[in-house]
């Protein structure tokens, strides 16, 4: 390896990328675990970005790995649709629970077919 | 790596989640009972979050990552994976929120690890510094009294876990599937070289999309050079073996293009390329990320709107049934 | 058969082309009556608008008929010319919206046109009572019905005819279900339009046999065909040609099999009855066979079919007249019988008769409708012969009972009446035929005639003679009449002492009158024959045109050859004049006597008739119409309607419910099995995501490494 190359280039890290990819599944998964778990929507909501969480450190680690901003700049995009996604999921979950007074997902259920 | 290994260690980490989602219901968790129920699966998660990092780091052929580093790591690892249990454990949604933060914060602090350092810091100002208290104040908005709780810590809802069996077998299998998928595979010295060459190469030319920036960087190395222009075969610049860039400058003399060698250390920061990256290659991307966040914000003036026009609605008739 | 006609060759003449306003003016009308009814005018525009077309047509028929020399074709614009592989006959259709004008076209238009002129002018005021509501309605009905019959007689192809023909029925539809809300109008109309159809699909095979045949739909290409001797080869499909068209011929005319449908139409207004129903759309048939005259001789046995049903016709509708109550039914059935005469003319060969009948009934028949139309309009609906007596000594009505005489008169071919002539022409050609069975449907024919005087004057002699008294009717049971009639049915159920006819005013006294005169004029033409020995007005008319090629034709295997027939030992001119007037003036003593001197006798004559068992049956059977509709309805009607059970059933319970119904209810219970899953729980449908996810995932990895390895 040349010395000349910055640290970001020196070291190509495969402990540590394959540490993070290793996290990154198991937070997904958790996020994943979570959501079907809890009752409460916004913890619900929460757990999805626990899952974005995830999949931004995936991406992180793979930019990483082929030295490519993309994946940053897909983590950006992440941030501005999570963003996105608390303002108008969380104003919903106000209105829904201004409406039936609880955060109980199972509240809703008489929406379903049967 | 050995997959039978793998699946094992996140059976165990499985079986200590499914032992704390469990001994979390009911009023389990007041008794010594449930203490000692959460010890054993505080112990098993534990046990099995670090198996498998064994199993994967010894999966790597070659690692010339700093020692400091991994272990900085790691101890990110433990930090983001138990907040993240916590976050899905705790009877407090507010403390759920909290941990979250924690999961946040201890993920900006792998992205640094990672050197995506302008990500990590964005990722602490819009998510635990925006995002976190969005839901903390909806959190409050949307409080159950005290009388829900009926004398417990939190409501129902709140307590009991929902098939936490089904849950924790469908994450289980997730794990699984993607470790198997993601480590499976042939990780060799010679293809951790091939990615690195290949990455410098993408650098090198993501710089030269950008011709007065890379005027720039030439001049640090020539003075005199006042433009870079197009080799012969029609490249702004050739990549070296040694990751060095060469490029043919024009002299402000007016004397022949002569050809310079950039070294790699020219190549631009982190930071410079995401921005870069961002405004070259993704700029249509980046319009419509725009796009999305004024949608969100119309969105979520609409509702708001629509809430306060059903109270106004709502109350009157309350007040004639 | 000798293939030598000499049927008159056309001109082209496209400088008549303003004889296509008649067919274009009624049609402006119905769109400006159209407009008024969108519009909801109160006044008379349509009527007036209407009246002013139609007269603007007769007049435009009468300069054609002062400018005709011969026969023409006035092409006005191409309509349909279709032409494929090397053209010529069998290869082209042409079908274009041209006129065919020779002197049958001119003699049926003439009194179309003058008729529908004078009826409309009788409905402004007889139809007022709907001013604002139907009366837009009904004229826009009348306007369509003059276009389409225009464009049936003036047409030079068979397309054109029958795009009137279609067009007639669609506009007696109308106007016979001109009283929609009520039920047995709706019926009627139904019943006559689904009667025509039976009729029309013959008319429409029939044109679509002689385009197979002749390769043209044109009357001149038709008629050179037949004038060069193209029908020669008889073959089935050929000779089949004839019964096709007497078929629609017989649906339009309302002949046997397809005759019940006549007397419902009744429930449209009268001056509907009086102009579709008595004098025009009716002798459309009449005008289709003598147009075709020629195609009738492509079988030897297709004109004695038509005169065999004509005669059976003719009978039967006398006999059914005869014991009627109600006048309008009478008249209808009576028209029905001097349909069958005119046919029975055609069939034993005088078009001439048959045409002139045609002409002679159009007045008288119209004439007698339309008193019956002031009857009624005045009566309150009253119809019913036995509740109205006297009427000529009633002020006001003197005129209507006088011209319902006249009428009467010349229903029952009183001597020396113009419907004596031109029954006269048919029956002597019957009697005098060669053929042993023309000679018998001859004789038929006359005492049928008897049969027709006693039923009109039973008629007149209950209405208009005898002591005064009449009972209003009941407002609902016929017709119209509403507005001006609010007085007299306040008083309802009209007793005598309360209750005040409406005596009818101007516009149909003035009709009337000119309409009686109208049936003394149309008899001048015979005078010329009878006193004078020439070939009169009307025998020329015919004498030019197609129909009297083809009876000359009919003459030649037909008509005796004897120079002088005898009949009852008397010159047959002669004999024929002898009996038919006896006939006639004994049908009417008889009703005199029955009707007026003793009406009482006619009650006991039935009840006698009635208590014998060999004879009872009799009046029975003919008050009930010989159970025709009866027989209809349980040979047609009854299957049709058990069929249509059967298959509805099938429908229902097969189509839908074992293949649609059957089908659909597969992913109904794909879905039952499957909903559990919808259950609403948000985590349910996270939990089925996950999994799905987990299993691609574990397939994919699981094939890409055992590539890898």
């Amino acid at each position: 390896m040349s010395e000349a190359l910055s640290s970001a280039f020196t070291i190509a890290a495969p402990t540590q990328i394959s540490i993070a990819l290793a996290i990154s599944a198991i937070l997904f998964s958790l996020g994943l675990i979570g959501f079907l778990c809890r009752r409460n929507l916004i913890i619900m909501f929460l757990c999805t970005e626990l899952m974005f969480q995830g999949a931004a450190l995936a991406m992180i680690a793979f930019a990483r790995m082929r030295m490519d901003v993309s994946g940053q700049v897909f983590v950006i995009f992440i941030l501005t649709v999570a963003a996105a996604e608390a303002a108008l999921a969380l104003g919903l979950v106000v209105l829904l629970y201004r409406r039936r007074e609880t955060l109980n997902s199972e509240a809703w259920a008489d929406l379903g077919e049967s | 790596m050995v997959p039978i290994l793998f699946y094992a260690a996140c059976a165990v980490a499985s079986a200590g989640l499914l032992l704390l989602l469990m001994s979390s219901g009911g009023n389990a968790g007041h008794d010594g009972q449930g203490r000692a129920m959460r010890a054993v699966a505080t112990v098993l998660g534990l046990a099995g979050i670090a198996w498998i990092l064994v199993v994967i780091v010894q999966a790597i052929p070659v690692t010339n990552d700093s020692l400091g580093q991994v272990g900085l790591m790691i101890l990110c690892a433990f930090i983001s994976i138990g907040s993240a249990v916590r976050v899905i454990t705790h009877h407090r949604p507010v403390f759920c929120a909290l941990y979250f933060v924690l999961v946040v914060v201890s993920g900006a602090a792998m992205y640094v690890l990672l050197s995506a350092e302008f990500v990590a810091f964005s990722l602490i100002i819009v998510y635990a510094g925006a995002i976190l208290i969005t839901y903390l104040f909806v959190l409050m908005l949307a409080q159950q009294s005290p009388a829900d709780t009926k004398g417990a810590d939190a409501v129902d809802y709140d307590r009991v876990a929902r098939e936490p069996a089904g849950a924790v077998i469908a994450g289980f299998v997730l794990v699984a599937v993607l470790g198997g998928s993601i480590f499976g595979g042939n990780h060799t010295t010679a293809r951790a070289a091939a990615d690195q060459a290949l990455a410098v190469r993408g650098a090198w030319n993501d710089l030269a999309r950008m011709p007065r920036f890379l005027t720039e960087q030439a001049r640090r190395v020539d003075a005199s050079a006042i433009a870079v222009v197009r080799q012969p075969d029609g490249q702004m610049l050739t990549v070296q073996p040694d990751f060095s860039a060469a490029v043919t400058v024009a002299h402000a003399d007016g004397s022949a293009p002569s050809t310079i060698i950039l070294p790699p250390a020219l190549l631009p920061d982190n930071t410079s390329r995401v921005g870069m990256a961002l405004v070259t290659k993704f700029p249509v991307s980046l319009e419509l990320a725009g796009v999305i966040l004024l949608m969100a914000m119309l969105g979520a003036v609409v509702l708001a709107r629509r809430q306060s026009e059903a109270t106004a609605h709502d109350t009157p008739r309350e007040h004639n049934s | 058969m000798n293939g030598e006609l000499s049927i008159p060759q056309v001109v082209i003449a496209p400088e008549l082309a303003w004889v296509g306003l008649a067919i274009l003016l009624p049609l402006l009308s119905a769109v400006v009556c159209a407009i008024c009814g969108a519009l909801r005018v109160k006044n008379k525009l349509p009527a007036i608008v209407t009246a002013l077309a139609l007269a603007i047509s007769f007049v435009i028929i009468v300069q054609a008929y002062f400018a005709y020399s011969g026969p023409v074709q006035v092409p006005i614009f191409q309509w349909m010319t279709f032409q494929w592989g090397a053209g010529g006959p069998f290869h082209s259709f042409t079908a274009n919206c041209s006129l065919y004008i020779d002197s049958l076209t001119l003699y049926w238009m003439l009194f179309v046109t003058g008729l529908g002129t004078l009826i409309t002018i009788y409905a402004s005021e007889y139809m007022e009572g709907d001013r604002g509501s139907g009366y837009s309605r009904f004229f826009f009905g009348i306007s369509i019905f003059l276009f389409a019959m225009s464009a049936l007689v003036l047409g030079d192809n068979l397309a054109m005819l029958y795009l009137g023909w279609e067009g007639v029925g669609l506009a007696s539809y109308l106007l016979i279900g001109y009283n929609y809300d009520r039920p047995s109008a709706v019926a009627a109309a139904k019943k006559a339009f689904i009667m025509n159809r039976v009729g029309d699909l013959g008319l429409a095979l029939g044109i679509f046999m002689l385009w197979a045949n002749y390769g043209t739909i044109q009357y001149s290409e038709l008629f050179a065909a037949m004038n060069s001797g193209g029908q020669s080869a008889v073959d089935w499909h050929i000779s089949v040609i004839p019964f096709l068209l007497m078929l629609g011929a017989f649906g339009k005319s309302a002949q046997i099999p397809l005759f019940t449908w006549l007397p419902d139409a009744m429930e449209g207004p009268t001056p509907v009855s009086a102009l579709i129903h008595a004098a025009t759309m009716v002798t459309a048939g009449v005008y289709l066979i003598a147009r075709l005259y020629p195609f009738f001789e492509l079988h030897p046995e297709a004109l004695a079919t038509v005169a065999w049903i004509g005669c059976a016709t003719a009978l039967l509708a006398a006999t059914i007249g005869m014991a009627q109550y109600d006048i309008k039914r009478v008249f209808a059935y009576s028209t029905i019988s001097q349909l069958g005469y005119m046919f029975l003319g055609l069939g034993v060969g005088t078009t001439f008769g048959a045409c002139y009948h045609t002409l002679t009934h159009a007045f008288f028949k119209a004439l007698l409708f339309l008193t019956a139309g002031a009857i009624m309009h005045g009566f309150a609906g009253q119809l019913d012969l036995r509740k109205l007596s006297g009427l000529r000594h009633v002020a006001g009505w003197r005129i209507v009972s006088w011209t319902m005489f006249v009428g009467c008169l010349w229903l029952s071919a009183f001597p020396y009446t113009a419907a004596f002539f031109s029954k006269d022409a048919i029956l002597l050609q019957a009697l005098t035929s060669a053929r042993a069975d023309f000679r018998f449907l001859g004789w038929m024919g006359l005492f049928t005639a008897a049969l027709t005087a006693y039923y009109t004057f039973r008629v007149w002699f209950r209405v208009c003679a005898g002591p005064v008294h009449f009972e209003a009717g009941s407002e609902g049971h016929h017709d119209h009449d509403d507005g001006h009639h609010a007085q007299d049915r306040r008083d309802a159920p009209g007793t005598h002492a309360t209750f005040h006819p409406h005596a009818p005013r101007w516009a149909i006294n003035g009709v009337l009158l000119i309409l009686a005169i109208g049936a003394l004029a149309v008899g001048l033409p015979a005078y010329k024959t009878v006193f004078m020995h020439e070939d009169n007005w009307a025998q020329q008319m015919i004498a030019h045109s197609s129909a009297y090629e083809g009876a000359g034709l009919a003459d030649a295997h037909g008509h005796s050859d004897a120079p002088t027939p005898t009949m009852l030992g008397m010159d047959a001119h002669t004999g024929l004049t002898v009996v038919g007037s006896t006939a006639s003036v004994g049908g009417i003593l008889v009703a005199w006597f029955f009707h007026l001197r003793s009406r009482k006798s006619a009650d006991q004559l039935r009840a006698a008739l009635l208590r014998r068992w060999w004879l009872g049956w009799i009046p029975t059977a003919m008050e009930h119409k010989w159970y025709v509709d009866q027989i209809y309805h349980a040979l047609f009607r009854l299957p049709m309607w058990i069929g249509a059970q059967i298959l509805n059933f099938g429908d229902r319970h097969f189509l839908d419910g074992v293949l649609v119904d059957g089908i659909a209810k597969i992913p109904l219970a794909l879905g039952r099995v499957f909903r559990p899953l919808y259950s609403g729980a948000l985590q349910g449908y996270a939990v089925t995501m996950a999994g799905g996810v987990a299993l691609v995932l574990a397939w994919a990895s699981w094939v890409w490494l055992r590539g890898v390895h």
